[in-house]
């Protein structure tokens, strides 16, 4: 058994502590005995995603983004129909706008997302920074967490469209638009979040969710993952919602 | 007269302050000049005979200051600098208070050396119009507070323009600061060693041309992004630096290198590990040769060099000793984790990681630093501050054994309890991120074992 991970622009979107999130996978599943393979995705690279079990793209400098943006646009296509077909997806921050229909940079320029979300980001005045706690929405019922930390630090506000649902519920920061009402999107199994801090390492079920999702592209005979001692995972997550409702959220 | 009550005021606040000892003092009296009289900085460092230099950058300031200000005096200057590590102008107004007679019309100094934030960089060129900026390095560091680091290079660079005839002198080898030598009156300074080379592709923060965009091609890389590079698309490249180091000899205790400033060669010796502080006495020397300053008073200040606190400074306590290596980044935490496992003796290791506004709020970072390198190479670690769990978490991803780490929250705790377990003659090394580096240092200064704020670094 096997999960396939596509990193896209490991180079260029490498913001924040991104490489967390890629090495909370990959031990995961080397704790339980499964192979995972990372391929790294670099502009102009040729990838076949039908092969991707999981596709991460982390954040970027603006800089970074327009430098891959055209890129990823090529690829656009594929990507949606890997996402249609039941890959799963994780992109956070600058990737998460990108993985959107545009973002409108404060110069008023639009960078053309891929459009696997039904949602637009635009230049906010303000850069929105802080520790964030979300009560994660429908899809996670039945997990046995519901909650998820991080850090989110953005200028851009991601405005959702028509149905498409939101990671979660902001119990404290800003969240997608700075209105501290919604965070993220979820469509399929393609999940945006401004949240890192790492995210994967602090929410370990989301992780694993992850990880379970991607699984069950190729051996939709699993059923669940064999579990691990997460009591140091979940020490760091309670200490950092502490330090979320105690810390004072600032912008600049 | 709103001079006079400015620095009156400021006076009488730095003495209050002192006495009850509230924070060391080191920006409060110049935040209440400052609203008193906005113009008290300009007013004071204009009666500074020699003018004033800055230095700014993501890592060395504070080393590279206080060697510009070590060679100064003993070139004979009176110096006047914001050493307290408050780098917003508010240290630079208190200092220059401090400096100054009672009614600001006199100053017991005759040069400003100033180490400012980068994010202050726009408005205290601004105030002190000074003859020479010096710029470090720039880094990924506490991002949540400065937005990113693209932004970070052009507010700098958009302070030289109230700079027309001051000496910029930048960093040859780090192409986000080199590149701000377009149009202005720029030097440059260097590392010119072919066995200096980088190991991990970690902590690249800039790989692209600043002006075109392009990736950049590297034919040598020292670490992070700093090294020998061209733009294979605008043709930007490395400027060739008049001012360089070489034959380059690192160990875990001390550094050797060979310098050349314009035509006058010097070899040094500092007793300070790590690539990063080769670049801390090259950008030192470079600035105050520009000045005039003799090359055998460069070379005895430099090999008599003494760290400031939390910079490396060793501290011995009885028969233990502990290092101090404050951490604030992935690249000097990456530089800081290589020059203590450069050799093969277990280490026994003390992390704070604090997530204070000072420490950066954000600690996502950690996550980008080399842990792994921590592996068969240490003993016990102990873990401490606020974001302990996440540091212990942090070393758990990076494969280390969790059964020989230790959290403990309380800073002070920390030391007390790692420094116990040390065996006599053995080094403990001390990785605090900037408020738990402070909480150490209260700690170690009510105890007599290091000296206080005040009495000189
Ligand atoms: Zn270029």
């Amino acid at each position: 058994m096997k999960l396939t991970i596509f990193h896209l622009y490991p180079e260029a979107m490498n913001l924040y502590g991104d490489l967390g999130n890629i090495l909370t996978l990959v031990k995961r599943c080397q704790w339980r005995g499964i192979d995972v393979e990372v391929s790294n995705i670099k502009v102009g690279d040729k990838a076949d995603f039908n092969q991707a079990d999981l596709i991460f793209l982390g954040g970027g400098q603006d800089r970074g983004q327009s430098i891959i943006a055209p890129d990823l646009l090529r690829k656009g296509s594929q990507i949606k129909e890997a996402v249609d077909n039941g890959a799963v997806s994780l992109t956070i921050c600058g990737g998460y706008q990108l993985f959107g229909k545009y973002f409108r940079t404060a110069e008023g320029t639009e960078i053309k997302g891929i459009e696997v979300f039904d949602a637009y980001t635009v230049a906010g005045n303000r850069r929105l920074i802080g520790n964030v706690i979300v009560e994660a929405g429908n899809w996670a019922s039945g997990q046995n967490q519901e909650k998820l930390v991080g850090f989110e630090n953005h200028s851009g506000k991601t405005i959702l469209l028509n149905d498409l649902s939101p990671l979660g519920t902001v119990v404290k920061g800003f969240g997608n638009d700075g209105e501290g009402k919604t965070e993220g999107a979820v469509y399929k199994n393609a999940f945006g979040t401004y949240l890192h801090g790492s995210l994967l390492p602090k929410n370990p079920w989301f992780a694993d969710y992850l990880i379970l999702k991607g699984l069950k592209r190729k051996h939709l005979e699993i059923e669940g993952l064999d579990e691990l001692d997460d009591t140091l995972e979940m020490d760091a997550n309670v200490a950092a919602q502490k330090r979320a409702m105690t810390a004072k959220t600032t912008y600049i | 007269m709103r001079k006079f009550l400015a620095v009156l005021k400021a006076k009488t606040s730095v003495s209050i302050i002192r006495l009850f000892k509230v924070g060391g003092g080191s920006t409060f009296p110049g935040l209440l000049a400052e609203k008193i009289d906005p113009q008290i900085i300009t007013k004071l460092s204009s009666k500074l005979k020699y003018g004033s230099i800055i230095i700014t950058g993501t890592n060395g300031k504070t080393t590279t200051s206080k060697m510009i200000s070590d060679i100064l005096t003993k070139a004979g200057y009176e110096v006047v600098s914001n050493r307290a590590g408050s780098n917003m102008t508010r240290g630079v107004a208190s200092s220059l208070i401090e400096k100054s007679s009672w009614m600001g019309t006199k100053i017991d100094g005759d040069i400003g050396v100033f180490e400012i934030d980068e994010a202050t960089m726009a408005y205290a060129v601004k105030k002190i119009k000074p003859k020479a900026i010096l710029v470090t390095n720039l880094f990924r560091d506490q991002l949540d507070r400065y937005g990113e680091l693209d932004k970070t290079a052009k507010i700098i660079k958009d302070s030289f323009s109230d700079a027309n005839k001051t000496q910029i002198i930048l960093n040859a080898d780090d192409p986000l600061v080199a590149s701000m030598g377009q149009d202005v009156n720029a030097s440059y300074y260097g590392l010119d060693d072919s066995n200096i080379v980088a190991t991990s592709e970690a902590a690249m923060d800039s790989k692209d041309c600043l002006r075109c965009g392009a990736e950049l091609v590297f034919k040598q890389r020292y670490f992070g992004h700093s090294g020998i590079y061209s733009c294979p698309n605008c043709g930007f490249a490395r400027p060739k630096p008049k001012n360089i180091a070489f034959n380059i000899s690192l160990s875990p205790e001390a550094t050797f290198m060979q310098l050349r400033l314009h035509s006058d060669a010097i070899g040094v010796s500092i007793n300070l590990p790590g690539l990063f502080n080769v670049y801390n006495v090259l950008a030192a020397a470079s600035l105050t040769h520009w000045l005039g300053v003799d090359k055998k008073i460069i070379s005895e200040s430099i090999n008599a060099f003494q760290a400031a606190f939390g910079r490396m400074e060793k501290i011995t306590i009885g028969k233990k000793h502990m290092l101090i290596l404050l951490v604030k980044n992935p690249t000097g935490f990456n530089q800081v984790l290589r020059s203590i496992t450069s050799d093969d003796t277990k280490k026994t290791v003390a992390i704070l990681l604090n997530d204070n506004f000072a420490d950066g709020t954000d600690v996502s970072w950690i996550w980008d630093s080399e842990l792994e390198l921590l592996k068969n190479r240490t003993g016990r670690i102990f873990v401490g501050g606020i974001r302990a769990q996440d540091m212990a978490l942090r070393l758990k991803y990076a494969g280390l054994n969790m059964s020989f780490v230790k959290i403990i929250k309380e800073e002070e705790k920390v030391i007390d309890e790692s420094l116990d377990s040390l065996p006599d003659g053995q080094t403990l090394y001390v990785m605090p991120t900037y408020t738990a580096m402070l909480k150490i240092r209260n700690m170690l200064t009510s105890q007599g074992l290091v000296k206080g704020f005040w009495e000189g670094q």
